[in-house]
């Protein structure tokens, strides 16, 4: 253990979770730069291109998260299983090996920017599939260290011979998702099959295994944060697994409209994924009951807030922004429309930016005040809060003016026509709200760096923290 | 979906899709957040947008656009909605009051 009594295991969490947050930044300013090329398109044309700094803005968001779940699961499996992790060196080695992968990656994608479409490029530059782009050998690379993961997670819960319910379910959730990632390796000649299991990757994580694995983490963190019994985070995870899966894995057919499958998906995903939004509406119920029945006490206000914009925002932008445009008869007229990236960043940035950001406020309480003696609290997180949540409803909002403008004018009026595309793009809906996309970009970018801050600074003067009553000081 | 669809009705099924689960959203915060205030008045305003939800579902069924298949899972899940609020309250009421039960057991 280390001097702030912390595991080893909780070492390589935080460090997880220190080169997430880094990735967030660098993802945030890709996401400032192609949001500026759409309107003015010469920006560094043939410098730095729209379609890498997309490349980077889109993969670094799906890495970063990953980072900052693998981070919070090692956080917390010390505190679950009493013990040590198993083979953490391992462990340690596994995550230099991924950062050090990452940047290549990153490098490649920026020197090379233009190859052709041949095996040499597939392995070594990129791998050609939106989200999950990394080149083969990255690829080899990330399944090597999330097999080191795997490893660590299942080694440590056999040796502390003791199996809760929040780890059987993360378990099983970590072998399919893991498993879920090899169908998204293989380069098939056929663009439809291609896709079709490229949407296995991308959908059922983001719509089955990650909503089940920040289940887990979000049970774990409302154990610390707000002190909820164990049984009752546990019974509300099995209902919630059953309901995600149970709308999640069959909604997968509203990505196999238009893309050559079989017509019954028309149905099958239009049916299922209808149904994906009452889970999001249930766990509305759950985070109420759980704050008022503990009278919002708390241990950490900004781990607590970012846990209540969790449960709004994926509803929101999963629950609110999904259903709208799911249906086939719709989807017909919305698809790839700027509705979909809309939809993208509500969603991402509800469910699984908020959990990050959740559990990082968790941890930074654990090295400032690691008896939990105080309640945690600042005045930035506030103002960090305000912020991203006013960017990222900003830029949503903007995108989805312009998702309708599109949807109207260029599909349902004017037939998809090459005018009717020009007509929409035109269009002040369309046009203007490229602009607002990016003005509230920079008010989320500003949210950023106070949470960067707010991160390397609360708490550290103990003098404006209010000491928790002493009956509250936890048992633990 | 043989019918033809003009862009007021596209208009319509999309923005009532977006309004039902938004309202259906509002509904269950507000039932919630009256019953766990123990206050009245904001279980009275849920019951509007359980209103206001059922009825975008409506508004989502006027178009001839969609067929019957549709409309039926559309219809359904407005009616789901209507007690998601209840049913989930009382799930997790029940469990809350039975742990804590046995919590201040074992203390004992
Ligand atoms: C947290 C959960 C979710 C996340 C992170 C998410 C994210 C995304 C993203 C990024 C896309 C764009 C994919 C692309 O690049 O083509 C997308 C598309 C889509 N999502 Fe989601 N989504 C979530 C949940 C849902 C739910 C619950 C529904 C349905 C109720 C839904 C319905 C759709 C549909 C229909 C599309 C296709 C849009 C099109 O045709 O252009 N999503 N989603
Ligand atoms: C600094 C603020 C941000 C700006 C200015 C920004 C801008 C952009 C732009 C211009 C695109 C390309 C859209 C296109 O190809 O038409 C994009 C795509 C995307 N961004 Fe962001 N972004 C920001 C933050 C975020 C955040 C915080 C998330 C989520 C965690 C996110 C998730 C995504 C996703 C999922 C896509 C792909 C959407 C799709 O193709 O449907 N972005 N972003
Ligand atoms: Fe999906």
């Amino acid at each position: 253990m280390t001097k702030q009594g912390l595991y080893e295991s909780q070492k390589l969490g935080l460090w997880y979770m220190v080169a997430g947050l880094i990735l967030f930044g660098a993802q945030n300013l890709f996401g400032l730069l192609i949001a500026y090329q759409y309107i003015n398109p010469d920006f560094l044309f043939g410098l730095l291109d729209f379609n890498i700094g997309r490349i980077l803005h889109i993969n670094a968001m799906v890495v970063w998260l990953l980072l900052g779940f693998i981070g919070a699961i090692y956080w917390f499996l010390p505190i679950e299983t009493g013990r040590e992790t198993v083979g953490i060196k391992l462990g340690k080695l596994a995550f230099f090996v991924l950062v050090a992968a990452v940047t290549v990656v990153v490098l490649v994608y920026l020197f090379i920017q233009i190859g052709p479409g041949n095996q040499i490029s597939l392995w070594f530059i990129n791998e050609g599939r939106e989200y999950i782009e990394a080149p083969r050998w990255a690829d080899i690379g990330i399944v090597v260290v999330v097999l080191i993961f795997l490893y660590n997670v299942i080694a440590t819960v056999i040796a502390s011979k003791r199996l809760t319910g929040i780890m059987g379910v993360l378990i099983v959730d970590l072998v399919a998702l893991a498993g879920l990632y090899l169908a998204g390796m293989f380069y098939t000649v056929n663009i439809s099959v291609d896709q079709y299991f490229w949407w296995w990757v991308i959908h059922l994580w983001v719509e089955a295994t990650w909503e089940v694995l920040i289940g887990c983490i979000m049970a774990l963190s409302l154990m610390y944060v707000l002190k909820t019994p164990r049984k009752i985070v546990e019974g509300w995870l099995y209902l919630e697994v059953f309901l995600v899966f149970g709308t999640g894995i069959l909604g997968l057919g509203h990505h196999y409209f238009w893309i050559g499958t079989p017509e019954y998906w028309l149905g099958i995903g239009g049916f299922f994924s209808a149904l994906e939004p009452l889970p999001l509406v249930a766990m509305i119920i759950h985070a109420i009951y759980d704050a008022g029945a503990h009278k919002l006490r708390t241990v950490n206000r900004p781990a607590l807030f970012w846990i209540f914009a969790q449960a709004f925002g994926n509803f929101f932008g999963a629950g609110v922004w999904g259903f709208m445009q799911t249906l086939p008869q719709i989807n017909m007229y919305s698809h790839g429309t700027q509705l979909a990236a809309s939809h993208g960043h509500m969603a991402f940035f509800g469910a699984y930016v908020a959990t990050n950001i959740a559990v990082a406020y968790i941890m930074v309480q654990k090295l400032r005040d690691p008896e939990e003696k105080y309640v945690f609290d600042s005045k930035l997180w506030k103002w960090a809060y305000v912020l991203m949540i006013i960017g990222i409803v900003g830029m949503v909002g903007a995108l989805m003016v312009a998702g309708f403008a599109q949807t109207e004018i260029e599909r349902a009026v004017g037939g998809s026509g090459w005018q009717a595309y020009i007509d929409a793009q035109l269009h002040p809906w369309m046009a203007e709200a490229m602009w607002w996309r990016l003005g509230f970009g920079f008010i989320f970018f500003i949210g950023y760096i106070l949470l960067i801050i707010d991160l390397l600074t609360i708490g550290k003067n103990k003098e404006e923290l209010e000491v928790l009553p002493e009956a509250e000081v936890s048992h633990a | 979906m043989h019918n033809l669809l003009t862009g007021s009705d596209l208009l319509i099924i999309m923005l009532s899709g977006f309004f039902m689960i938004l309202f259906a959203g509002a509904y269950t915060l507000l039932y919630g957040l009256g019953k766990i205030t123990k206050k009245s008045k904001y279980i009275k305003i849920s019951y509007i947008f359980a209103i206001a939800q059922f009825t975008a579902a409506l508004m989502m069924i006027t178009p001839d656009f969609l067929d019957p298949f549709w409309k039926y899972i559309i219809m359904f899940s407005a009616c789901a909605y209507l007690f998601i609020p209840q049913g989930m309250w009382w799930v997790v009421h029940t469990s809350h009051t039975y742990w804590e039960r046995q919590e201040n057991n074992k203390d004992v």
